[in-house]
């Protein structure tokens, strides 16, 4: 069973928040992003010790997308936390450590959140073309998707940082 | 499982209300907390220099070598104040350049650098820069470079500002389209006027022209003036890029920003003088 300590993934979360606010843009695949905060927030939401500490985990994520954001501060970190919600009450009856689930969760969490979030700019701050805000959400899913597996190993292996003994 | 549902619901009270905060309060706090990236920056700059140092510790230099390390250091020296100059010197051709379109003597141009050039969303395109309302900046400023229309104040902190950029959803602005030739001057008051607004994606729309209205693939999108908004006339906005005349009156004329806003490292933000 992979554990993790929360604050020492929430210092893997400082990266992955200067990575979306610094260099996301310049590895976009159709102006969709790699989202590697919300994959953070499956991870904590599937592995977490307690359910309680999943919603936290995930929701501080979602406050650190917020912060790098226009967008209202406690959106994402809504988003985040009705995503570790609905993967807590899930994840008894899926097989979490297989990477094609890591896979499936991820592209729908991204593809789901991405597409609350043009909906919520359409509505109160400006018109988006529907197929420009269909391929980033699409792109930005595929490519969090394929990340996803990989992230989710990597953070299952650092015993020695997540989950000292 | 039921049990535990009880606990989520504290922490989506809690998004909630933070959602209702008025963005002057939220904003200011997260723009504060960007400053804390400044050094973020600063390290990845200078984590080259500690590799070296470090391969230099792996593999030191032969007692030969230090009249030639010497050498190199004030050659470091000399490459880095000719950085800094041409640094200002660009600086300074921006502020020139800009001077001459945003010519009213009320204004003052305030460099800003970009502390970060990138908004989390992919649906919003916003950029931070270092000035904040302590140096007088206040949301609805505009940002340029050059002569180009960069976007405007969106909020404002005290020590840090996000700047909606042109090609934000939640950016308008009226402008006119200007052919690359003309046989005869035409002023921009006797141009018919339409709406500039991002989409969220690389290009923006010129909305609401007249279908009868001649527009050129390659034609300068400029901003017209607006003194409610303190938008001075001129400024460029882009390049027309496509335009889609279906059976509506009004065609859909495509812009591409000619400056990347992921590029730059500074603006020039226009600012009321006191």
């Amino acid at each position: 069973m992979k554990r993790f300590l929360t604050t020492r993934l929430l210092f893997v979360a400082i990266v992955a928040t200067a990575f979306e606010i610094s260099i996301a843009d310049r590895i976009a695949l159709l102006g969709g992003r790699l989202e590697p905060l919300l994959i953070l927030a499956v991870y904590a939401a599937l592995f977490a010790a307690r359910p309680s500490q999943g919603w936290a985990t995930a929701w501080i994520l979602g406050l650190a997308k917020d912060c790098g954001s226009a967008l209202p501060l406690g959106f994402h970190a809504l988003l985040f936390l009705a995503l570790a919600w609905t993967l807590l009450l899930l994840r008894h009856v899926v097989f979490r450590e297989h990477p094609l689930t890591q896979c499936a969760v991820v592209f729908g969490g991204v593809l789901a959140i991405d597409l609350v979030a043009a909906l919520f700019v359409c509505v109160f701050v400006g018109g988006i073309p529907f197929w420009l805000l269909a391929g980033k959400a699409l792109a930005g899913a595929t490519m969090s998707a394929v990340l996803a597996p990989v992230l989710l190993w990597g953070l299952g292996r650092w015993k020695s940082f997540l989950r000292p003994a | 499982m039921s049990k535990n549902s009880g606990a989520v619901w504290p922490f989506a009270v809690a998004s909630v209300a933070l959602m209702i905060v008025p963005s002057g309060c939220s904003q200011r706090a997260r723009l504060t907390v960007l400053l804390g990236f400044v050094p973020v920056r600063a390290f990845a700059s200078s984590t080259h220099g500690w590799a070296q140092r470090g391969w230099e510790k792996v593999r030191p230099p032969r007692p030969s070598d230090e009249a030639q390390r010497q050498l190199e250091f004030f050659r470091s020296q000399v490459v880095a104040l000719h950085a800094t100059n041409g640094e200002l010197a660009a600086k300074l051709d921006a502020a020139t350049a800009a001077r001459a379109v945003a010519s009213d003597p009320d204004y003052e141009l305030l460099p800003a650098d970009v502390v970060v050039g990138l908004d989390s969303s992919p649906f919003r395109h916003t950029l931070v820069v270092s000035r904040g309302t302590r140096h007088g900046v206040r949301p609805g400023m505009l940002a340029l470079y050059h002569t180009h229309l960069v976007g405007r104040v969106l909020e404002a902190g005290p020590w840090t500002s996000r700047i909606q950029l042109t090609t934000d959803p939640g950016f308008k602005a009226g402008a006119v389209s200007v052919p690359r030739t003309s046989d005869a001057p035409l002023a921009y008051s006797r141009r018919d006027i339409g709406v500039f607004e991002g989409t969220g994606g690389r290009t923006a729309i010129l909305k609401w022209l007249a279908a009868e209205i001649p527009i050129e693939d390659g034609a300068y999108v400029v901003t017209t003036e607006d003194p409610e908004n303190r938008v001075p006339k001129g400024l460029i906005l882009g390049r027309v890029a496509g335009i889609e005349r279906g059976r509506s009156a009004y065609p859909r004329v495509g812009v591409t920003p000619i400056v990347d806003a992921q590029g730059i490292v500074f603006v020039l933000l226009l600012k009321p003088k006191p």
